[in-house]
């Protein structure tokens, strides 16, 4: 299967890794605005360099197109390569507004093309035990969930993380894997409460606390950090009826080095990197049409989640999602 | 000089623990337990070598302090004849279950000048005092964000009675936390927003919750908001009663409290449960000395009646937004 990877910065760069060790596909070429980008991404994996989007499908002949844009870019693309008849991989999350999401997803509701939104942390073992765990009835009811996830701030091109109103901070970069986790595990969310920077015009720094409550009942306790002066990390505890379940991130891994540099993605060093599974998986789904374990539509209500949650910081008001579509 | 000190009830399960305590402190001249359960009292008195009173007031007529541990419900009521009777009291937490009681006692303090102190051990963990002493020297620039919980198993007895308790964990557990966060940043609690709910099995009572608090005053941390997780989560098989943690995040840098980290672990080869025992310094030795000091040298200094009564106005504000999902300010007594 013959992939074209648009922006081949920090997340594009993660995919590419993944592409090397997956057989079936063959990474054609590279694209970037930024010339170095495009050639220092497409020397990883032994493809072309290209600076456009237009440049690499006018060269090569591209069946999936995976995109690693800034989220603000998300839409256009996707929407062109769907015309074109073209399967997309688009980074999480899916875009930055629910009326960019609904576009993106109408674009691909056909039996044409398919779309994959790369919520990887479905694929992350330790997550995807507490979803077995939790569907087998061992931990009970589930009561409250903790999370926490927290990341150094990244540099992106023309700092576009740094301007939430283009990146969606915080909530929808970092924290809308762990909405679309819970969702996931503990179903339909009711009911958002939130409080954080957005709006205080910190720099380079968000940080969120936000509660969901589940219609299931549960509740859930989510802590996002942009801005860490630590290395990147995360935690989950589900406290359940008959059961509590902790995973920690900082606790010691199957492989450590210590070097002085910090790792700025997870190397769990349980075997495949979490996002060459993630990649694998969509490749299949495309191979096959089997259903992905993520469907477009999941990422369109992690984002609602987060924009509710959004919501709730500006306004200091518990937002309640209705007229789930 | 000791202090002549007396324990009120032993219907609090730290009535035994702080028992052993006043028994061991040389600061303290033990004299008596009472008890309206007389024999639950007299066999604790037994137990630790002291007097059991079966009148409250005879045993105030020979202390200078008391420990007050009956049930949520009964603090007025055990505490405001001891301030009459001269006596300085420490009141378990929370202080009580309504703002009347608390008023009432406050008041009592007030006019009779013997002093009134609520019991927040956690205040002299040293990790937290330490905590305290960088948030304030500036270590992590201004506070944005603190993400506490104090998680516990559900307690049975009285505790699950809404009576004689005045609420599940939201009650039981949330004032440790609101009280660190008013001590350290001498700031005030804005507003509360709460779920609450019951999960874990403690029947009517609530044993589920997340507080989200907005802060206001103080110079390090105005406009910064805050989470308290007080729920009974923790099972018959968690290896230890629980926790009290405390993530402070600023703008140059982040502070975790874990005051109980770090514990020796026991892996027993016949109930194959884990055990977490804790080995730092006894908070509730800790803050019994400093109470027995304050009361022999008059220095009423220490967690009071008032930061009881402002810790349960964030406890009444959750369940009140417990109810109706909106976000309470805080009402505060004057």
């Amino acid at each position: 299967m013959r992939i074209g990877l648009v922006g081949a910065g920090f997340m594009g760069g993660v995919h590419l890794n993944a592409y090397a060790g997956i057989p079936e596909v063959k990474v054609v070429g590279v694209a970037d605005a930024r010339v170095e980008a495009a050639v220092a991404g497409a020397k990883m994996v032994g493809a072309q360099p290209y600076s456009s989007y237009e440049e690499l499908v006018s060269a090569e002949d591209v069946e999936v197109v995976d995109v690693c844009l800034p989220t603000a870019f998300h839409r256009d693309l996707a929407l062109r390569a769907a015309g074109e008849g073209r399967h997309v991989i688009l980074e999480k999350p899916i875009a930055r507004t629910m009326e960019d999401a609904k576009q993106i997803l109408d674009a691909f509701s056909g039996d044409g093309p398919r779309l994959f939104v790369g919520h990887v942390v479905r694929f992350f073992p330790e997550y995807l035990g507490i979803k077995q765990k939790i569907d087998a009835g061992d931990l009970g009811t589930i009561g409250v969930v903790r999370t926490s996830r927290r990341s150094p701030f990244l540099l992106g091109w023309n700092d576009w993380y740094a301007d939430w109103r283009v990146s969606g901070g915080v909530l929808l970069d970092l924290v809308i894997h762990d909405f679309d986790f819970l969702r996931w595990a503990l179903g339909e969310v009711q009911r958002v409460y939130a409080r954080g920077m957005l709006g205080r015009e910190y720099n380079r720094l968000d940080y969120v606390l936000a509660t969901l409550r589940f219609e299931s009942g549960a509740i859930a306790h989510v802590e996002g950090h942009w801005g860490y002066p630590g290395p990147f990390n995360y935690s989950i505890e589900v406290a359940g009826s008959d059961a509590l379940l902790a995973v920690d991130s900082t606790e010691p891994t199957s492989l450590q080095l210590i070097s002085g540099a910090p790792e700025e993605v997870p190397d769990l060093a349980w075997g495949k990197s979490p996002y060459e599974k993630e990649l694998e998986h969509f490749i299949h789904c495309i191979a096959t049409g089997e259903e992905p374990i993520v469907q477009a539509h999941d990422a369109c209500e992690a984002l609602r989640i987060g924009l509710a949650a959004t919501d709730s910081v500006l306004t200091g008001e518990p937002v309640t999602l209705g007229g789930r579509e | 000089m000791s202090v002549r000190v007396g324990l009120v009830s032993f219907a609090h399960v730290h009535s035994p623990a702080y028992a052993g305590v006043l028994r061991d402190l040389a600061a303290a001249d033990f004299v008596g337990i009472t008890d309206e359960d007389t024999s639950r009292g007299a066999e604790a008195a037994q137990q630790f070598g002291v007097r059991f009173f079966d009148n409250a007031d005879s045993m105030f007529e020979e202390i200078d302090a008391v420990v007050v541990c009956s049930e949520n419900n009964n603090h007025a009521r055990d505490v405001i004849p001891a301030l009459q009777g001269g006596v300085h009291v420490l009141c378990e937490k929370p202080i009580s279950t309504t703002v009347e009681d608390a008023s009432a006692m406050i008041q009592a303090s007030e006019t009779s000048g013997s002093q009134l102190r609520t019991a927040f051990p956690v205040r002299y963990l040293p990790s937290v005092v330490r905590a305290r002493e960088l948030v304030r020297g500036g270590a992590l620039g201004r506070v944005l964000a603190l993400n506490g919980t104090n998680h516990g198993q559900i307690p049975g007895g009285w505790f699950l009675d809404p009576e004689l308790a005045g609420g599940g964990a939201v009650m039981d557990h949330t004032v440790h936390l609101a009280d660190l966060l008013r001590w350290m940043l001498d700031a005030e609690v804005k507003s509360v927003y709460a779920e609450v709910d019951s999960f874990f099995g403690a029947g009517g009572t609530d044993d589920a919750a997340i507080l989200t608090l907005e802060l206001e005053g103080g110079s390090f941390a105005d406009g910064a908001f805050a989470t308290i997780d007080p729920s009974w989560s923790r099972g018959e098989g968690y290896p230890t009663w629980g926790d009290v943690t405390l993530r402070i995040s600023g703008t140059s840098g982040v502070l975790d409290v874990d005051p109980f980290a770090q514990p020796l672990r026991t892996f027993d080869h016949e109930t194959g449960a884990p055990l977490w025992s804790y080995m730092g310094e006894d908070m509730n030795a800790l803050m019994l000395a400093d109470f027995l000091r304050g009361v022999a040298e008059d220095d009423p200094s220490g967690a009071s009646g008032l930061d009881g009564l402002r810790t349960l106005e964030v406890v009444l504000a959750a369940y009140r937004s417990g109810e109706d999902h909106e976000p309470k300010r805080v009402e505060q007594t004057p």
